[in-house]
């Protein structure tokens, strides 16, 4: 550590301002930040501090998302880690890029959005798709509003929008057959790109895949959507701690199982079918829970559940998409300031009656 | 026990853990919005003026954010200007 520590110092005053490297400092801040803790002291009380920052929050999504990357590994070869380095490097660049004009550090969102984001595409994705769809969300997705805090759309998600539209011939036939057996394809390099259907196409022709198949994960899909039983744990670790609101996904899940039931004609097993296929339990857990694009206000966050659960059940069942959690969450995510607003408006009207 | 900061600054997340542990009943995250936009009238609308002081948002927020120090400096802005008026009125 000693020597890292040394080449820091040394190279510190080539970040100063008014250095060549100056536009670089975000990148120098954030390589410190990595390795050493940072050494400045609180100056305003309370002088003790909760030891929870945001790189942490962040690393706790990270953790809750490794069952999950480790499925789609599994399931969808090594070539998933390539795609995993490439996603980092688009959104790491663009980040890098905004953080230096903007004079400001790097934010510890993009470590979110750059694994999250191969994780909601088909596995077998050409590289560059990857790169173009990762920066193409953090740029306009995130930078564009003003950065980490600020956006209005989840990254992500724009990012998977923009290829979708772009690109729907690769989009929809990149899918890869899932491994089967002790390691899966997991010590295979190159996957076959597929063009036959997921199991949510298939259904709307009447034919099912089996619910085992669905839990564990060994059905088309995107890549870190398959398994069921990955998403789950790394969801309820993720709910448990408090990363993640709990009123999101549970309203969110509800609604939709609701409104299926009444679409479906109470027909619980297609229902429990439905939630357990396609991005629902991905979206529910570890999209629509994002702190930045969610409602601020607890009574905003079973709204924009409702709201999202909703229409993931009409877009799923009414229209041509086999799919809706994308939209769904996208369209959640335009309702979440004006539920803010409206609840606020609320809260501040209870408080105004408050003594003082 | 130390008096590290534990992180850098960050802008607010709206991870809502200010709220939850507010002894007051106010929102922490909605003023420190108002407050960074100079939004004195909804400032004294979202009752800054219940907030005592006690510190627990500044101690949970994950972005350090000093909260309840920009309380104190809005809530003395607010009684500043009120004077202001006050001796304008009766000159």
């Amino acid at each position: 550590m000693r020597l890292v520590a040394n080449l820091l110092d040394r190279t510190r005053p080539l970040f100063e301002e008014g250095r060549r490297l100056n536009f670089f400092k975000p990148v120098f801040d954030a390589g410190d930040a990595f390795f050493f803790s940072p050494v400045t002291t609180t100056a305003v009380a309370p002088h003790v501090r909760d030891p929870l920052d945001v790189k942490r929050y962040m690393t706790t999504v990270i953790i809750a998302l490794i069952p999950a990357t480790l499925a789609s590994i599994y399931f969808f070869g090594l070539r998933m880690i390539p795609v995993f380095i490439v996603s980092y490097a688009a959104g790491g660049a663009v980040e890098v890029l905004f953080a230096g004009i903007r004079k400001e550090e790097i934010n510890e969102g993009f470590l979110v959005t750059g694994l999250i984001f191969p994780l909601v595409l088909p596995p077998a994705l050409p590289l560059w798709m990857v790169a173009v769809g990762c920066a193409f969300g953090v740029l306009i997705g995130k930078e564009l509003f003003g950065g980490t805090g600020r956006n209005l759309f989840n990254a992500a998600l724009v990012g998977r929008v923009f290829l979708g539209l772009a690109y729907p011939k690769a989009m929809s036939g990149a899918w890869v057959e899932p491994g089967t057996g002790l390691l899966g394809r997991a010590t295979e390099l190159t996957v076959d790109a597929v063009a036959s259907a997921t199991p949510l196409a298939l259904a709307k022709a009447g034919e099912f895949a089996a619910i085992p198949d669905l839990l564990f994960g060994s059905v088309l899909g995107s890549a870190g959507e398959t398994s069921a039983i990955a998403i789950i744990l790394g969801g309820v670790f993720l709910v448990a701690i408090g990363v993640a609101s709990w009123r999101t996904t549970v309203s969110f899940l509800g609604s939709f199982a609701v409104l299926s039931l009444v679409l479906h004609g109470g027909d619980v097993g297609v229902v429990s079918w439905h939630m357990l296929a396609g991005g629902l339990l991905f979206g529910a857990f570890f999209m629509a829970t994002d702190p930045v694009t969610s409602p601020m206000t607890s009574a905003g966050k079973w709204i924009y559940g409702i709201i999202i659960g909703v229409a993931t059940a009409l877009i799923r069942n009414l229209t041509g998409y086999v799919e809706g959690v994308t939209f769904a969450i996208l369209l959640g995510n335009i309702f979440a300031p004006v539920l803010d607003e409206t609840f606020i408006a609320a809260s501040v009207r209870r408080l105004r009656e408050q003594k003082a | 026990m130390n008096t590290a900061l534990r992180g850098e600054l960050r802008p607010c997340i709206s991870c809502g853990q200010c709220v939850d542990v507010c002894p007051a009943g106010i929102m922490p995250n909605v003023l420190h919005k108002y407050i960074y936009a100079k939004d004195i009238e909804s400032t004294i609308d979202t009752r800054v003026d219940l907030c005592f002081e006690c510190g627990l948002c500044s101690y949970i927020c994950p972005s350090q954010i000093d909260l309840r120090q920009q309380f104190i400096d809005a809530k003395k802005a607010i009684r500043e200007e009120l004077e202001a008026l006050i001796e304008e009125v009766e000159e």
